[in-house]
């Protein structure tokens, strides 16, 4: 929404970038009006999406007594012993276990399982409650074994991926989740009901890793990159878009994604000491945007930008669009993540309307209509710098839009201490 | 020079229509997402899916189960579904 300034525009070459502008500098007239509808518009998009949000936030949860039957389906009554612990009975009234709901946070925010166990404390039945998840991370998860295999665990067992359960490939954050509410569930049914002394879970460790490190170390290059600091710009971008691309996109398949974006529009906030990457990532933006009015993310370490870009390599991609054409472009760009994130608010499911193809490339996962759009796009990049991100990505559009208030709200502070003085 | 330009003009046209693919068919997709989404929410049925231990055989099996119609939620926290108690 925010005019990009020259050195910005997706690290277009500089004699490119000149040849790209000569089709016509708009006039000062014609600029001011422009600036106005963006602002005007950037107003109403601001306004939607906080009434999306109300009206979204009025959707009631699902009640978990429906699903209580689900995950025990022998039992015939259910009987509240403690906040969401139920003792089940059969046809003649007779315990025959508990059912307790528990919550983890996925991908997409809370989840919430109802498990049960018989009166040994072994788990007997599994339901899903409630989710956020993205549709086709949830299937793979129901597809595979990974519900079976929590049958038969006992409430003193640590139900850790790659411990004592193995997660869903290319799941990993709702099989964590569905692991997560379902220790709490047997645990809190094991305290309450079958009156086993089980401590209180402690506060989790926090998670430090390779992807927390290079993130940071990306960042900081650049930033530096950026603010011309550093020698040898062009190749060490290089360095840093692979490392990117290898690390946060092919290992760890981490690239920010609306729905993450969504997530935290949506309140539902995860836990800093096991999800301290998307904090960083998010953080580390928000600062350098309002510090310096820079995005080091997209430029130097995307890791879709950066797949891209070798394709661009291969192909010797170039700016294809005229101004007047990347205009069009832009703003269909925008309705596209304006509709993605209020549509998003409006149904409470951070997930359901993300449409980027991240994870078609970096775990090679998807629907048949993902992948060929993955490979649409690739062929474009060969032909027309970052033609993802300049065509369809809907990350831009909001770094756009900060980009303009940020602006806005700076003009507005110099007007003030013009006519102060 | 016309060359070029008929060139660079033929190649706009072509990765717009390539955008133009791309959006029908990203936005087929969402909107099949939100569909499905939409009616699982009016219905509430999530994914019931529930595994369930058959002591009798000591067989564990996983399979989808009904999810049993949402009424108002009961006076009491005793929650009965024998039928004709």
């Amino acid at each position: 929404m925010g005019e990009e300034p020259p050195h910005l525009a997706l690290n277009i070459p500089h004699r490119e970038k000149q040849r790209h502008m000569q089709n016509s500098t708009p006039r000062l007239p014609h600029r001011l009006k422009t600036r106005r509808i963006e602002r005007a518009l950037a107003i109403f998009s601001i306004l939607t999406v906080i009434i999306a949000w109300f009206v979204g936030s009025t959707i009631k949860e699902a009640a978990a007594e429906t699903y209580l039957h689900n995950a025990l389906p022998l039992a015939t009554g259910f009987q509240e012993v403690a906040p969401g612990i139920y003792l089940a009975t059969d046809k003649a009234r007779q315990a025959i276990g508990y059912v307790g709901i528990g919550e983890g946070t996925g991908y997409g925010g809370p989840m919430r399982m109802a498990v049960a166990v018989d009166l040994d404390g072994e788990i007997v039945g599994v339901a899903m409650v409630d989710h956020k998840e993205t549709p086709a991370y949830l299937e793979r998860v129901f597809e595979s074994t990974f519900l079976r295999d929590l049958l038969g665990k006992n409430y003193d067992q640590p139900f850790e991926l790659g411990k004592d359960i193995d997660g869903v490939t290319s799941a990993t954050y709702t099989s964590k989740a569905i692991a997560d509410a379902v220790r709490r569930a047997v645990r809190e049914i094991a305290r309450e009901g079958l009156g086993h002394g089980v401590p209180h879970e402690p506060k989790p460790e926090i998670i430090f890793g390779l992807p927390e490190i290079t993130l940071i170390l990306l960042f900081a290059v650049g930033y530096l990159g950026r603010t011309r600091k550093i020698k040898k710009t062009r190749y060490v971008r290089w360095v840093t878009m692979l490392t990117g691309m290898i690390v946060l996109g092919f290992i760890f398949n981490r690239p920010l994604t609306i729905s993450k974006i969504n997530m935290f529009l949506m309140g539902y906030f995860p836990n800093w000491r096991t999800d301290l990457y998307w904090y960083l990532l998010l953080g580390g933006i928000l600062f350098v945007f309002a510090a310096d009015n820079r995005n080091p993310y997209c430029e130097w370490f995307c890791p879709f930008g950066a797949a891209q870009e070798c394709m661009g390599a291969i192909g010797g991609a170039k700016p294809r669009f005229t101004r007047d054409q990347q205009r069009i472009l832009d703003w269909v760009q925008r309705g596209l993540s304006w509709l993605a994130i209020v549509i998003a608010l409006l149904m409470r499911n951070p997930g359901v309307t993300s449409y980027e193809i991240f994870g078609t490339l970096f775990q090679l996962r998807g629907s048949i209509v993902s992948f060929v759009v993955l490979g649409i796009v690739l062929i474009g990049s060969m032909i027309s710098h970052r033609f993802w991100c300049r065509t369809l990505c809907p990350v831009r559009p909001i770094e756009s839009l900060i980009r303009l208030v940020r602006g806005w709200i700076l003009e507005i502070w110099r007007t003030q201490r013009r006519k102060q003085a | 020079m016309a060359n070029t330009k008929k060139k660079t003009s033929l190649m706009t046209y072509l990765l717009m229509a390539m955008v133009a693919i791309c959006i029908a068919l990203l936005a087929t997709q969402t909107l099949s997402d939100v569909r499905e989404e939409l009616q699982k929410q009016s219905s509430r049925e999530r994914y019931a899916i529930a595994a369930e231990f058959e002591p009798g055989g000591m067989e564990i099996s996983l399979k989808p189960t009904p999810t049993p119609t949402p009424g108002p939620p009961p006076p009491t926290p005793t929650y009965d579904i024998t039928e004709g108690e």
